[in-house]
C-alpha cells in the first residue's frame, strides 16, 4: 500500500473515532436535535467504520462490522415505511431523505465491511450519492428548506446528523482506498494527481458558494435572483482558477516526465552504441590486426603492411576511447566502484586535478539504475570542479550504509551561488545531476558560496539490490 | 613436447585469425575451440588441455565465471585470458579469479604466444603496459577506506549538529540558521541516522568527543 492509501486510511479510522465519540455525545445531550435511536445508529456506523478500515481486517471484526452496516441499512429500510416503524422519544421519526441516505451508506459500509471487492465500486458511488444528498441537507441549512422530497411536513435534518452523516460518507470512500472508485484517486499518475486536486474542491466551492449565497439571501443583503447570479459567475471563476492551476501542475509534472524519458533515453542509447562500438567494430578491428600482422610475417618485404597496420592501431584505440566515453563498460560488467576508479584516472590524467578518494561499502553490486546516476553525477561534478573551481585537487567521498548510497564531491575552489547556477541551466549541469538523482528517488545537495569553495553530494536509496 | 590449446572467443572473424596464428607455430596443438561462455567448462573438462585462450567477455557464461569454474574443476589448465579491456579492475578481476596470463587484443599478435609459452613454463603473463605494480596499486585503491561518518554530513547537517550540541531547540536552530523548523527537523533525522545516534544525549557525547563543542 502506498503511502498516500494508508494516509487515507488512516483519515478513515480517526472518522470513524469522531463518529462514536459524536454519536454517543448526540445520543445524551437533547439539545442536538438527534432522536437517540439515530445518534447511535451513527455511532454504530462508525464502529463498523472503524473495524472495515483496518489494513488487515480479521475475522471476527469483519463479520461484526458487516453485521452493524447491515443493521443500519435495515434502518432505513424500515424508516421509510409510512408510520410503520417505531415511534416515541428515543427513536423520533425519521425523515425520507435521511432514510434514503441510511439506506445507501448502510449498503456501501455492508459491502466494504464484508470486504467484497467486486462490489467496491458499486459501494464508493453508493456512498457518493449519500454524500451528495447528505451535502444537500448541509448547503440548504442556511436556509428554511422544506426538505429534499419538498414535504414540509418533515422537521429537516438536524445539523449534527448532517456533519456526521458527511463524515462517514467520506470515511467509508477512504476506508479503502487502492480499490473501487477511490483507486482512480489514489493512483500515482497525472490521473490520479487532477483527481485529488479537482475533485474536494468541485465538491466544496460550490457548497461553499451555495450556503453563502443563501445565507447573503436570508439576511436580505441581496435577493434571490442576485444570489444566483452571484453564485454562478463565483463558481466559473473558481473553477477556472483550478482548472488553471491543475493544468500547471499537470503541464509541469508533464515536464519533468519528459525530460526523466529523455535521460533514461539517452543512456539506453549510449550504452547500446558503446557496446556496440566495443564488441562488434572492435571485434573485427581485432581480427583485422591478427590478419596484418600473420600477412606482415608471411610477405618477404613486411614494410609495405606497416602502415596499414599502424592505421588499424589507431582506429582501434580511437573506437575503445570512444566506447569508453558514451559509457564505460565496467560499469556494467563489473560495478560503480570499478567504474569511478577509472574514471578518476582517467581525469587526473585529462585535466591534472588530482582525486581523492575515500569509499566505504562499495565493493558489491547496486541497482543498474543507481550505478548509473552515481557514476554520472560524478562525472559531471569532476567536470564542473575541472572547468570552473580553479584547484589542483578535488575529494570525492562515496559509501553505501543504512540503505543508502551516499556521493559527495569536495574542492576549495573559488566557489559559486547554488541559485544562480541551477538557474543558469545546462551550463553548470546542475539541473541535469538533480535530475539523475531524482530519476532513483535520491536527492542532491550543492553548498558552495563565491570563494568558499563547494560541496556537491547526492543521497540515493538502496530498494532492491542486485 | 606439444603444447595443447583450447580457443575460446565469440567472434568468429577473430577466432579464424587467433587458429592461424596458433597454427604458425610448430609446437603448439589446437585441441578444440568454444564460441559459447557455457561450452567452454565442459568442453575444458572432456579435453583437459594445458592451455585455454579465453575472451574476457563472452554471451553465455563470461570469462571471468569460466575462468572462477574452471579454476575449481580443472586448475592444472592455465588460463590465458584475452580482452578488449585495458583497465586494471578487468585484470585484477581475472587474476582473482584464478588467470595465468592476461593479454590485450590490442596487442601485438605474437603476445599471445608468448604469453602460452610463459604460462606453460609457469609463469605469469601481462601484457605491457599493464604491471604487477598497477594492479596492486589499483587493489589498495580499491580497498575500502575507514570511511568518518562524518564526513558524510552535509555542511547544513553539521551546522544543525553543532547547534544542537549546545542545546538549541530545532525552533531556535531554524532562526539562526534562516530555515523552517520543518527543515531543521529533516537535517537532524537525517544526521542522527548517518552518525548512528539515537538519542540527544548521544548527540552532545559524540559532539564532545569530536571537539565540536567543548565542556566550559
Amino acid at each position: 500500500m502506498t503511502a498516500l492509501a494508508a494516509r487515507f486510511q488512516t483519515c478513515s479510522r480517526a472518522a470513524s473515532v469522531l463518529l462514536i465519540a459524536s454519536g454517543a455525545v448526540c445520543a445524551l445531550v437533547p439539545a442536538s436535535g438527534m432522536a437517540p435511536s439515530g445518534a447511535l445508529a451513527l455511532a454504530l456506523a462508525g464502529l463498523a467504520l472503524g473495524l472495515a478500515s483496518r489494513p488487515a481486517p480479521g475475522r471476527l471484526g469483519r463479520s461484526a462490522a458487516t453485521v452493524c452496516a447491515a443493521a443500519l441499512m435495515g434502518a432505513g429500510v424500515v424508516a421509510l415505511i409510512p408510520h410503520r416503524g417505531p415511534s416515541g422519544a428515543f427513536f423520533g421519526r425519521m425523515e425520507p431523505d435521511i432514510a434514503v441516505s441510511l439506506i445507501l451508506a448502510g449498503g456501501a459500509l455492508t459491502a466494504t465491511a464484508a470486504g467484497a471487492r467486486r462490489l467496491l465500486l458499486s459501494a464508493h458511488l453508493a456512498a457518493l450519492a449519500a454524500l451528495l444528498l447528505s451535502l444537500l441537507a448541509l448547503s440548504g441549512y442556511a436556509d428554511t428548506v422544506k426538505g429534499f422530497f419538498g414535504l414540509a411536513a418533515y422537521r429537516k435534518m438536524p445539523w449534527p446528523a448532517v456533519i456526521m452523516f458527511n463524515l462517514l460518507c467520506l470515511g467509508i470512500l477512504f476506508a479503502r482506498p487502492n480499490e473501487g472508485l477511490m483507486k482512480h484517486v489514489t493512483s500515482d499518475g497525472a490521473g490520479g494527481v487532477m483527481a485529488r486536486r479537482l475533485l474536494p474542491a468541485s465538491l466544496l466551492i460550490p457548497l461553499l458558494l451555495g450556503v453563502l449565497a443563501l445565507q447573503g439571501h436570508r439576511v436580505r443583503v441581496f435577493n434571490a435572483t442576485f444570489g444566483i447570479s452571484l453564485l454562478v459567475v463565483s463558481s466559473i471563476v473558481m473553477f477556472a482558477i483550478l482548472t488553471w492551476l491543475t493544468y500547471r501542475a499537470l503541464d509541469r509534472s508533464d515536464r519533468e516526465r519528459l525530460r526523466l524519458a529523455a535521460i533514461l533515453l539517452e543512456e539506453a542509447e549510449r550504452r547500446h552504441l558503446a557496446r556496440e562500438l566495443h564488441d562488434e567494430i572492435g571485434q573485427s578491428l581485432t581480427a583485422l590486426k591478427l590478419r596484418l600482422e600473420l600477412l606482415a610475417r608471411a610477405s618477404p618485404d613486411p614494410a609495405p603492411v606497416a602502415p596499414a597496420q599502424a592505421l588499424c592501431d589507431d582506429l582501434l584505440s580511437r573506437v575503445q576511447s570512444l566506447s569508453l566515453d558514451l559509457r564505460p563498460a565496467m560499469l556494467d560488467d563489473l560495478g560503480l566502484l570499478p567504474a569511478l576508479l577509472w574514471l578518476f584516472e582517467r581525469y587526473q590524467g585529462q585535466t591534472g586535478v588530482a582525486v581523492h578518494f575515500e569509499h566505504a561499502g562499495l565493493d558489491r553490486r547496486f541497482a543498474r539504475e543507481v550505478e548509473t546516476a552515481a557514476f554520472r553525477i560524478a562525472q559531471e561534478a569532476l567536470t564542473n570542479v575541472a572547468r570552473h573551481a580553479g584547484v589542483g585537487e578535488v575529494s570525492v567521498r562515496a559509501w553505501a550504509r543504512n540503505g543508502t548510497l551516499g556521493l559527495a564531491i569536495e574542492d576549495r575552489g573559488c566557489g559559486f551561488v547554488p541559485a544562480a547556477a541551477f538557474e543558469s541551466g545546462a551550463s553548470s549541469g546542475l539541473s541535469g545531476m538533480r535530475e539523475r538523482a531524482a530519476l532513483v528517488g535520491g536527492q542532491l545537495t550543492v553548498e558552495s558560496a563565491p570563494g568558499a569553495g563547494a560541496r556537491l553530494s547526492a543521497e540515493m536509496p538502496l530498494r532492491e539490490d542486485r | 613436447m606439444l603444447t595443447t590449446i583450447v580457443l575460446a572467443d565469440d567472434h568468429q572473424v577473430v577466432l579464424e585469425g587467433l587458429k592461424a596464428l596458433l597454427a604458425a607455430e610448430p609446437d603448439f596443438r589446437l585441441v578444440g575451440e568454444a564460441s559459447d561462455g557455457l561450452r567452454v567448462v565442459p568442453l575444458c573438462v572432456e579435453l583437459r588441455p594445458q592451455v585455454l585462450v579465453l575472451d574476457l567477455m563472452m554471451p553465455g557464461l563470461n570469462g571471468l565465471e569460466v575462468t572462477r569454474q574452471l579454476k575449481q574443476r580443472l586448475p592444472e589448465t592455465r588460463v590465458v585470458v584475452l580482452s578488449m579491456h585495458a583497465s586494471e579492475a578487468y585484470v585484477s578481476e581475472a587474476l582473482r579469479g584464478g588467470a595465468w596470463a592476461y593479454v590485450l587484443k590490442k596487442s601485438q599478435a605474437k603476445e599471445l604466444v608468448t604469453a602460452i609459452r610463459e604460462v606453460v613454463a609457469g609463469r605469469r603473463y601481462l601484457s605491457p603496459p599493464l604491471s604487477e605494480q598497477g594492479i596492486e596499486s589499483w587493489q589498495s585503491k580499491a580497498r575500502a577506506a575507514a570511511l568518518d561518518p562524518f564526513e558524510t554530513l552535509t555542511q547544513r547537517e553539521r551546522e544543525v549538529l553543532q547547534l544542537a550540541a549546545e542545546g538549541q531547540t530545532n525552533v531556535e536552530i531554524g532562526e539562526r540558521l534562516r530555515i523552517g523548523k520543518r527543515t531543521v527537523e529533516t537535517h537532524r533525522a537525517s544526521l542522527m541516522r548517518k552518525l548512528a545516534l539515537r538519542s540527544q544525549a548521544d548527540l552532545i557525547r559524540y559532539a564532545l568527543r569530536r571537539g565540536i563543542i567543548s565542556v566550559e
